[in-house]
């Protein structure tokens, strides 16, 4: 069957360079109605410009279909279908009360323990996930000892995007960059993880000072009885059976994440065939783990990559990538050039269709020039990740996490939130990239 | 209810606080009881045992043996034909029952050939105890049971959980959301009719109900940890027997129906 599209309807022949600089101005508008959050709904916003492409011929709707990368469709929902399954189990809330426990309602302990668990999860977690479960529980805790929540939100929200960083399935821009770009679970340990360590620790610690300085780390419960007390009556409900099913089933694929490159199996062919086990093994009804899956996310990608699959097909990504290999002459400035790029723009615009386009730059690029292009994918990385911290709508989760304070009423304001994020961003960045130079620098490419 | 010879089993050491568990349902009922300590480690006194058990004036027999808990217990559950069997148990954190599946809980999942009481180790005695019911699975026996035994050491409440949820997920699909939505709040009410009829043709009298929703095997455990109850009871029959067993923080009591 011929595809037939707006002009072709219309009888208006077009050329292919109208359609170069069409598929550019559907990807600028999709990104300014995707920015313009007040006015547009950023999921419809994508799947708007998805079908528009296709529906004005930008690309053929089989090109579009097969411009989604399935990878990452597939990981994102095989991950979030067994963290459904585990928050189901009472897995992450009974995580929460031994948490309490251990900081024994200590505002720093609190805080120092909800960072630290925070992004150690999110370094194997989805970070939308992560703070879908972490936020309420930190909420309630923080509610019951008196503390303002807002700020151990927020720091829980950095936390977050820190931690994500670390692994491949970390974040989803992290994800993208893993199948964009090729690179294995194991890649993103080497390479990132020890970064993240380091840059996590430095995060924190300007966290706590700035807390600390604003005396929200004073304890407003001063009774060791009461505090005690409270300790002591917080409960959870579980399912020990659903949630030893989850967990081996979560190990087995972190197991299978470290082994697909040895397997030649797709981390996202992985998770989406472990969540089904799990979904078969633990009887759960679908719908009900499928209430807590992020379908709105799914569909943002979905339509982003038919957005950007328009501008891959019309040749905008040739272009830019000759253009960066003017501007990148070798990978070791590349680091000092596209990282703080990609943590600006991360900052200010949704990380995840920066770099999904960068993600299609550089693989462009690196046909282009003769170097080897690696150091320059971290820093894409590192810069898109802990660059989304900057800004309230710098990351998914950050969206997410001041949705879910607001509706438990403590709302994060943009200035806020750019007040604990600016310096965080700032520092977290600039050590990240320097530590990445230097690892370069040290041992070579 | 008569409950002619309760069979205590230790299965590692001797537990005091069960031990007076034990002592008040034989007093109670004015049982034998049976003393069986499953020698693991430890070399247990049998003199220090047998001066206890005297302080409590109890009828008793002691017996120690060694170690094998599932042929010890069948051979004398087979010999002195139990009507309750006492096995003490260690609460276990959840995130370390994960990992860890006691031999005596794996015991008393497989196990129905009689009453059993499970009581966590700290449990000295049971003040307040509650009796799941499932008006689909559970008979009069079930509830005449658990509650002659029960309510004669506490007070004893029945509760009904009605899992919406379940009944959402499987009505969505067949019917519209408002005709959903009335059979669903047409099953609740038809869930406590039918558990409070169970429970008077069983006992002849009203007791409270209490009623909660959600999936049962999780909330119920939960309800009785946050509201103070000692001992959950629930059918030995029961298809969720394991989970229960698991989920529950506090003291199980295993009654046939």
């Amino acid at each position: 069957m011929e595809h037939h599209t707006l002009f072709s309807i219309l009888g208006i022949e077009v050329s292919k360079t109208f359609l170069y600089w069409l598929s550019i101005a559907v990807f600028v508008g999709t990104y300014a109605m995707i920015i313009l959050e007040k006015f547009f709904d950023r999921v419809a916003a994508a799947l708007f410009g998805g079908a528009l492409a296709v529906f004005i011929g930008i690309e053929s709707s089989t090109h579009a279909w097969e411009a989604i990368d399935h990878n990452t469709i597939f990981l994102l929902l095989g991950m979030m279908i067994i963290v459904s399954v585990l928050i189901e189990s009472g897995f992450f809330s009974i995580l929460s009360i031994k948490a309490l426990q251990i900081t024994k309602g200590k505002p720093i302990n609190i805080l120092l323990t909800f960072t630290f668990l925070t992004a150690f999860l999110s370094a194997f977690l989805d970070n939308v996930t992560t703070v879908l479960f972490m936020i309420p529980i930190l909420i309630g805790i923080t509610k019951r000892l008196k503390l303002p929540p807002v700020p151990y939100v927020i720091a829980t929200i950095l936390a977050s995007n820190i931690g994500g960083t670390a692994t491949l399935i970390g974040d989803p821009p992290n994800i993208i960059i893993g199948s964009i770009g090729k690179f294995t679970f194991n890649d993103f340990i080497i390479n990132l993880a020890p970064i993240v360590i380091v840059t996590h620790i430095v995060g924190t610690i300007v966290f706590t000072l700035m807390m600390k300085w604003k005396g929200e780390l004073d304890p407003r419960i001063t009774d060791p009885k009461e505090l005690e007390e409270i300790i002591k009556t917080e409960r959870a409900e579980f399912d020990v059976i659903l949630m030893r099913k989850g967990l081996i089933i979560f190990g087995i694929t972190i197991i299978l994440f470290f082994l697909h490159h040895t397997l030649h199996l797709e981390p996202g062919t992985v998770a989406l065939f472990m969540a089904s086990i799990l979904l078969l093994w633990s009887g759960e009804s679908p719908e009900k783990i499928f209430e807590r899956v992020e379908w709105t996310t799914l569909m943002f990608f979905i339509g982003l990559f038919i957005v950007i699959g328009g501008m891959e097909s019309t040749g905008v990504f040739d272009t830019l990538a000759e253009f960066t290999a003017s501007l990148i002459k070798e990978p070791l400035s590349g680091i000092l050039i596209l990282g703080p790029l990609s943590a600006i723009i991360s900052g200010i615009v949704d990380n995840i269709p920066f770099t999904m386009a960068m993600a299609y730059v550089l693989a462009d690029f690196s046909k282009e020039v003769t170097f080897n292009t690696e150091p320059l994918w971290w820093a894409l990385a590192l810069g898109a990740c802990l660059g989304g911290n900057l800004t309230i709508i710098g990351a998914s989760a950050n969206v997410v996490a001041s949705g879910l304070s607001a509706r438990e009423g403590y709302p994060i304001s943009f200035i806020d939130f750019l007040k604990a994020g600016t310096p965080v961003t700032i520092i977290t960045v600039i050590i990240a990239l320097l530590l990445l130079y230097l690892k370069y620098l040290i041992f070579g490419i | 209810m008569e409950l002619n010879t309760i069979l205590l089993v230790f299965p590692e050491q001797v537990v005091e606080n069960t031990l007076y568990l034990a002592s008040k349902f034989t007093k109670a009922f004015n049982s034998k009881l049976i003393i069986l300590i499953l020698e693991k480690k430890e070399h247990q006194n049998e003199e220090t045992i047998k001066m206890k058990l005297n302080q409590l004036n109890l009828n008793y027999q002691l017996f120690i043996e060694k170690n094998g808990i599932k042929d010890k217990i069948n051979q004398y559950v087979d010999k002195y034909l139990p009507d309750l069997i006492i096995i003490p148990h260690e609460k276990i954190d959840p995130m370390v029952h994960i990992f860890k599946h006691p031999a005596t809980e794996k015991f008393v999942e497989k196990f129905d050939k009689t009453h059993i009481l499970f009581p966590i180790i700290e449990a000295k005695d049971i003040q307040k105890s509650i009796i799941y019911i499932d008006p689909d699975s559970d008979n009069e026996q079930y509830i005449k049971a658990s509650f002659e035994i029960l309510s004669k050491v506490s007070h004893t409440e029945f509760i009904y959980a009605f899992h919406e949820e379940y009944f959402e997920y499987s009505l969505i699909k067949t019917h519209p959301e408002d005709e959903a939505k009335r059979i669903i709040k047409e099953l609740y009410q038809e869930g406590i009719e039918k558990s409070k009829q169970l429970i008077a043709k069983a006992l002849n009298k009203e007791v409270t109900l209490k009623v909660i929703k959600g999936d049962p095997k999780k909330e119920v455990p939960f309800f009785a940890l946050k509201n103070g109850y000692d001992l959950l009871a629930i059918n030995i029959h029961h298809e969720d027997k394991k989970s229960f067993i698991e989920n529950s923080e506090i003291s199980i009591g295993l009654f046939k129906g």
